[in-house]
């Protein structure tokens, strides 16, 4: 089974029920209504095309014909990618687009290239900033006040107490590895043994300045 | 699983017999009588089709289908021929990408097949940049060089000569346009080859007899997969028609195969 195509058909599905929860989604999307975006991350060199209708967003992989079980195409395939803008992006700055702010220093930073249309990535990523998503009042509408507040409660409770439970795992998982097993070196270690390093490379230096002194004293006895 | 064109096919098996005969599944008939009885076929299951095609392949066949329209390389202002497109998958997705300066043209031979589409691509708000046509893939009613791209998922194995319908979209393919058939073919593995076996003949018609009360529409879909061309002889009819750069894809270890051809 081709797993991108069903990854892609994931992300649709998924890009499209979180746009149905905002009720005014329309008003972001009818800029976009007609256009296309294709991205293109770094250092993957995966393409994802971006169709937008005024109702929903397609996504395409276009032309991607590797990758799957007993695969017989050739290899060599025109890349069919036509958007009215097109972004290379580094998938580390991945996090970045969607503060239009950021865009001149990735540019500057060589992590994005832009091509085309730069309105309709403007577009998008005011659809991405402005959907106002409110969970509790969305499961309000629903199934209730009284349920959607318990659900949420008890969603948060989970969500903390799973951060809790990274945490200690850090800090348990850190211990284990500097204390017991000591397969890395605590911070102090690590410290001491820079100052140490620090303090050699000090009296290799002078080692090296007395020397030349002394061989400098050397040649002029001899002279 | 199977969307509807004319008649089945005239295999290769089946060449050596009387020219009058040809595939009806595993049946012999005759070639006038097998329009009307995939016909049959088509009208039995049009309603449930699409409930269908989720339940036999659990819902592999959107996977299969979005692949296809990956690699069609459809953009903006195209004008794609969704042929035996049935109750119009790919056609959906199409319509949005061409946009309205784009169009699609959903083709079926079978007008029941034809109206579920019509009436989905409706309930879905597509209605500007779509034509409806019944036809022939054997004798396409189109101007020659009128398409960008050609689709036929799940349609070739249903039509009597496959000769035929692979020269009437070569013609009426523009020059640099694209054919994808998205079929049924073999299996790579044994192993899949048996259990899809199994599945295919007895488990199927008795899901087709459970969800659209008709087993034999069922089983004729499972024994006119068997009937239809392997990967390598497609490929070859694809090229004899004359279409270049031909190549195909296995999806899910062959159950189905992606073909791909162009015309230059």
């Amino acid at each position: 089974m081709p797993l991108k195509q069903l990854l892609s058909g994931l992300a649709e599905f998924s890009a499209n029920e979180v746009l149905q929860l905002d009720s005014e989604y329309q008003t972001y999307l009818q800029p976009l209504s007609g256009k296309s975006l294709a991205l293109t991350l770094l250092p993957i060199e995966q393409t994802i095309q971006l169709h937008f209708t005024d109702s929903r967003i397609d996504i395409l992989l276009p032309n991607n014909l590797a990758g799957d079980v007993g695969s017989d195409i050739d290899s060599e395939i025109e890349c069919d990618v036509d958007s009215d803008c097109h972004l290379t992006i580094q998938l580390s700055a991945l996090s970045q687009l969607r503060d239009t702010n950021q865009l001149t220093t990735l540019i500057k930073q060589d992590k994005l290239d832009i091509k085309g249309d730069l309105s309709v990535a403007q577009h998008l990523s005011a659809l991405v900033n402005g959907l106002d998503l409110d969970l509790t009042e969305i499961l309000t509408h629903k199934i209730g006040d009284v349920p959607a507040h318990s659900i949420m409660g008890t969603a948060s409770a989970v969500v903390n107490y799973a951060k809790y439970v990274k945490q200690h795992f850090d800090i348990t998982l850190g211990e284990a590895l500097i204390e017991e097993k000591q397969l890395v070196a605590s911070p102090l270690s690590l410290a001491n043994f820079s100052d140490e390093v620090t303090d050699t490379r000090y009296w290799c230096d002078r080692l090296a300045a007395r020397l030349a002194i002394l061989e400098k004293k050397q040649l002029a006895g001899d002279k | 699983m199977a969307e509807n064109q004319s008649s089945s096919q005239p295999s290769s098996q089946q060449s050596s017999q009387s020219s009058t005969q040809t595939h009806f599944g595993f049946k012999q008939v005759d070639e006038d009588q097998k329009e009307s009885l995939v016909a049959e076929v088509f009208h039995s299951v049009a309603a449930k089709y699409d409930v269908m095609n989720d339940v036999m392949s659990l819902g592999i066949h959107r996977i299969w289908k979005r692949y296809t329209i990956d690699c069609s390389g459809a953009r903006k202002g195209h004008h794609v021929l969704d042929l035996a497109g049935g109750t119009g998958d790919l056609t959906a997705k199409f319509s949005r990408i061409v946009g309205s300066e784009g169009s699609v043209t959903l083709s079926d031979i079978n007008p029941s097949m034809l109206e579920v589409g019509k009436d989905k691509l409706r309930d879905m708000g597509l209605v500007d940049n779509i034509k409806y046509v019944e036809a022939n893939a054997e004798t396409l009613p189109f101007p020659d060089n009128a398409f960008d791209i050609v689709t036929m998922a799940f349609g070739l194995r249903n039509v009597t000569h496959k000769e035929n319908a692979l020269a009437s979209i070569f013609r009426v393919l523009k020059p640099g346009g694209r054919l994808l058939v998205l079929e049924f073919s073999k299996p790579t593995s044994t192993v899949l080859e048996k259990i899809y076996d199994t599945y295919s003949f007895h488990l199927l018609p008795k899901m087709g007899k459970l969800v659209a009360d008709d087993e034999d529409s069922y089983r004729y879909l499972a024994e006119s997969i068997r009937m239809h061309p392997d990967q390598d002889t497609l490929e070859k009819m694809m090229q004899d028609a004359g279409f270049e750069g031909t190549s195909y894809t296995n999806l899910t270890g062959g159950i189905v195969a992606l073909h791909r051809g162009f015309k230059y």
